[in-house]
């Protein structure tokens, strides 16, 4: 029996081994960074919380002077805290006594996109773009700014920045998904589904699976999603989220009345699984997305309300808010 | 450290570094290159990724060998056979094969430049490196086997009564299955050893063999480089890893030389977990994040580090596919980063800890887990059973479901209905208290026990009954809990539920908390 290699390698992904990737809420060279900074403030022990390794931090500046590189590491506790004013105090700081210092301005970067500063994120980028040289720094810098081109309704220019970044980040699920989402917007749907397939030949994943088979029912493919659907449908303990993938695809084929009966048991078993107390927002979503699809429309706005309320992501009520529109 | 002191510093760490690498490559020299030279073991062998069919058995040699697996019903009677075509054979940076085998992790040359100037023992991979992973397949389940590698002929390790494994039972067999948990333990130091002694001295007193070991982050400080992950953890748990398969979960020491996004560092070199749901489980594309498959227990292990936390990322979407999925009696997750916790770390105050609270646990909860177990805060906590805690700060008041103590022997068990139910409540077990230093630094509301000793978990879940058990580092059983699934439960979440007292903590000493000798 052959056994094929349990990981891709680092060659094998296309990337040198000094590759390393987006982070969310901030960046990967940040997290370089804390190994390093651990290993330059030593009185810092190993296993401390950000508010000790703040003070470790502190205490090495008052002795020694500060760094770019000690700045950097402290506002990444900060942001380990939420404090992104204070981080972004820091950034600025390393910025000052390093202008080129490239994990400050990737940091910074996404501070201010954080704090809505966005011509200052804007400005960080376009310095870090044009100082970056590896390819995680790039794909860093290009999401960053998709993120703020998506911010200030460029969804044209965040589809081309998300690209750009995919393109020196081959294989990141969590960058698969938000190209999928930038194209869906943008009506994309063949590109879309070309770009999952290829992203599921990167890195495979269930997510990436039921992501296409969400790209397929908004280009039209019904069939084709439903016989994908079915045998998820067979597998599954809770069933609702593929009910209601199925409902679409026999909306989409004319089965209004299969569409109705699917829909209802989909929010019969979210109503069990919705805490009175502090419930899911995705399942909030989903229960409003079937109540949208069978025309309750009140009880699907009301739906919306409450995942809104509860600080719902954009993404995870976009597809509801695009059937109550 | 003035700027003469540090160059001499970097001159001496430079010289170090060369040393290591010459070191190693006059062994390889001696391995490949003198005639009869024999390649040596370095690492394991070890087990990973057991189905109720297969196993991975894996281990590393200094310089190339033949790698050839044995393995039998009986010790003495090893009479299968998986030779090196059925074997991934994994190198070391250096190491050129014909068949351009994968690579173990090199760190950046600049970055590996970085930790010589600050005297740390280089990060990559030892030269020449051969890292073999077979997977035994065709295994019945719940049968134990006997093992034995080798290069060629000549045997390097087994064939003896102590390399043995027993496979998984079958999924939705309900045989009882024993786990140990062990957290932020990769010290090398004396209370990691002593936290081994007693938990393996305690299952050993019960006759009752560990099936799995759940490792919640933090095996190998300070940077999990390759040597720490040798020195810290396979060196302490040998005689544990040969015959049990430890099931990982990655903390954010390991996080400085692995990352998540990539799957590229010591700790993915480390270890083999599924990635096409090939023990259970939707697929997760990432040995990050993963789930499996005992018996009646659906595991799920997350990556709470350096990946996106949020209800859109790529692993809570993988998250809600995998417990929509999930058919089992019992649903236990592990991750680093506590969602609750008042030890060395703050879950009032630190992202991670409050993400993993605020996104992920929800998606846990609305499923039905049972239990939830984590380390990264250097302490030892376990909750009442709860539900719905997601606020920060986290508060009691309506979250807790049974304010008991969860001693069967005491106050009595928690209860839950039959099979998963959402909302029915969970425990929450903090067991960062395997090695590192300890510290407290309050008392969150929804816990039941803080112990601020070093120790492990045990836990049995045999049929309906779930037991957890934490054994500290003098073999003294310091908490007992237990969830009993039978029948139809209504959870009834308490108004005013009794709350342990107020901590405050003393002064912090100069330089941390104290504890241990290990500086952790």
């Amino acid at each position: 029996m052959i056994v094929g290699s349990k990981r891709l390698s680092a060659d094998e992904f296309g990337l040198s081994h000094a590759k390393v990737r987006r982070r969310e809420g901030g960046t990967i060279i940040a997290a370089v960074l804390i190994g390093l900074a651990a290993c330059m403030a030593r009185n810092v022990r190993a296993h401390d919380s950000p508010i000790h390794v703040i003070e470790a931090i502190n205490e090495r500046v008052a002795k020694e002077g500060a760094t770019a590189a000690l700045l950097t590491q402290r506002a990444t506790e900060y942001r380990a805290m939420g404090e992104e004013t204070q981080a972004a105090k820091d950034l600025n700081a390393a910025l000052a006594l390093d202008s080129n210092f490239i994990p400050a301005l990737c940091s910074l970067g996404r501070v201010n996109l954080s704090l809505g500063k966005r011509d200052e994120a804007a400005e960080c980028v376009a310095k870090g773009l044009a100082l970056a040289k590896a390819d995680y720094q790039k794909a860093e810098l290009y999401m960053t700014r998709s993120e703020l081109r998506e911010a200030a309704r460029d969804m044209q220019g965040a589809l081309e920045d998300c690209l750009h970044s995919v393109s020196f980040d081959r294989g990141d699920v969590d960058a698969a998904l938000r190209l999928s989402r930038l194209q869906a917007r943008l009506g994309l749907g063949k590109e879309r589904i070309e770009s999952l397939e290829r992203a599921l030949v990167d890195s495979g994943g269930g997510v990436l699976e039921i992501e296409l088979i969400e790209a397929m029912i908004d280009a039209g493919r019904f069939a084709a999603a439903l016989e994908k659907i079915e045998p998820q449908l067979r597998d599954s303990r809770f069933q609702a989220s593929w009910l209601i993938r199925r409902a679409r695809a026999k909306q989409g084929l004319g089965d209004k009345e299969g569409a109705t009966h699917d829909l209802q048991a989909a929010i019969q078993e979210l109503d069990t699984r919705i805490s009175t107390l502090n419930p899911d927002v995705t399942l909030i979503a989903d229960r409003g997305l079937a109540n949208a699809l069978l025309g309750n429309i009140e009880k699907a706005k009301s739906d919306l309300v409450l995942a809104k309320s509860l600080r719902a992501d954009g993404w995870v009520t976009e597809r509801l808010e695009g059937v109550l529109r | 450290m003035n700027r003469v002191n540090r160059s001499c510093a970097a001159a001496a760490c430079a010289v170090f570094a060369a040393l290591f690498f010459i070191s190693a490559g006059a062994k390889a020299l001696a391995a490949d290159g003198a005639p009869g030279a024999e390649a040596a073991l370095t690492r394991g062998p070890f087990l990973q990724l057991a189905t109720p069919e297969s196993i991975f058995i894996v281990w590393r040699t200094d310089g190339a060998s033949k790698p050839v697996v044995r393995y039998g019903e009986k010790a003495d009677k090893l009479d299968h056979v998986l030779e090196a075509s059925g074997i991934t054979t994994r190198v070391s940076e250096d190491v050129q094969t014909a068949d351009s085998s994968p690579k173990l992790y090199k760190m950046p040359d600049e970055l590996e430049q970085k930790r010589a100037e600050r005297k740390r023992a280089p990060a990559s991979t030892p030269p020449h490196s051969y890292q073999y992973e077979s997977k035994v397949s065709g295994l019945i389940p719940y049968t134990t086997y006997y093992y034995a590698v080798y290069d060629g002929g000549r045997k390097l390790a087994g064939g003896e009564e102590a390399f043995h494994f027993r496979t998984l039972p079958a999924k939705g067999d309900s045989k009882p299955l024993r786990f140990w948990v062990v957290g932020d333990s990769g010290t090398g130091g004396p209370a990691q050893k002593s936290v081994r002694d007693s938990a393996i001295a305690r299952v050993e007193a019960d006759k009752h063999p560990l099936d799995m070991y759940l490792h919640v982050g933090d095996m190998a400080y300070t940077d999990g480089t390759d040597t720490e992950f040798q020195k810290t953890f396979f060196d302490i748990y040998q005689s544990t890893l040969r015959n049990t398969v430890c099931w990982p979960a990655i903390g954010n020491h390991e996080g400085a030389t692995s990352h998540g996004s990539t799957g590229i560092g010591p700790y993915f070199d480390a270890y083999v977990v599924p990635t096409k749901g090939e023990a259970g489980g939707v697929a997760s594309g990432t040995e990050a994040y993963y789930s499996f498959d005992a018996g009646k227990i659906h595991f799920i292990a997350l990556d709470s580090h350096d990946l996106n936390r949020k209800p859109t990322g790529a692993m809570a979407q993988w998250l809600k596919a995998d417990l929509e999925k999930a058919k089992a009696d019992w649903l236990i997750a592990f991750w680093h980063h506590p969602p609750y916790s008042k030890g060395s770390h703050d879950s009032d105050k630190e992202g991670q800890l409050i993400e993993m609270r605020t996104h992920i646990l929800p998606i846990l909860e609305a499923a039905g887990v049972d239990l939830v177990l984590t380390g990264h805060s250097h302490i030892y906590e376990r909750s009442m059973l709860m539900d719905g805690a997601y606020e920060t700060p986290t508060v009691a008041k309506d979250k807790i479901l049974d304010d008991r103590d969860g001693d069967p022997t005491g106050e009595g068990a928690y209860r839950k209905s039959a099979g998963l139910n959402p909302h029915e409540g969970d425990v929450q077990v903090v067991a960062g208290n395997g090695g590192g230093s300890m510290n407290r630094r309050g008392t969150m509301p929804v816990m039941k026990k803080v112990i601020v000793e070093f120790g492990s978990v045990i836990v049995d879940v045999d049929g309906n009954t779930l037991k957890g058990i934490m054994v500290n580092k003098e073999g003294v059983q310091r908490d007992l809990f237990s969830i009993v699934k039978e029948g139809k439960v209504t959870p009834k979440r308490m108004e005013n539920p009794r709350e342990l007292e107020p901590f405050t903590p003393p002064a912090r000493p100069a330089g941390g908390g104290g504890g241990d000798d290990s500086g952790f």
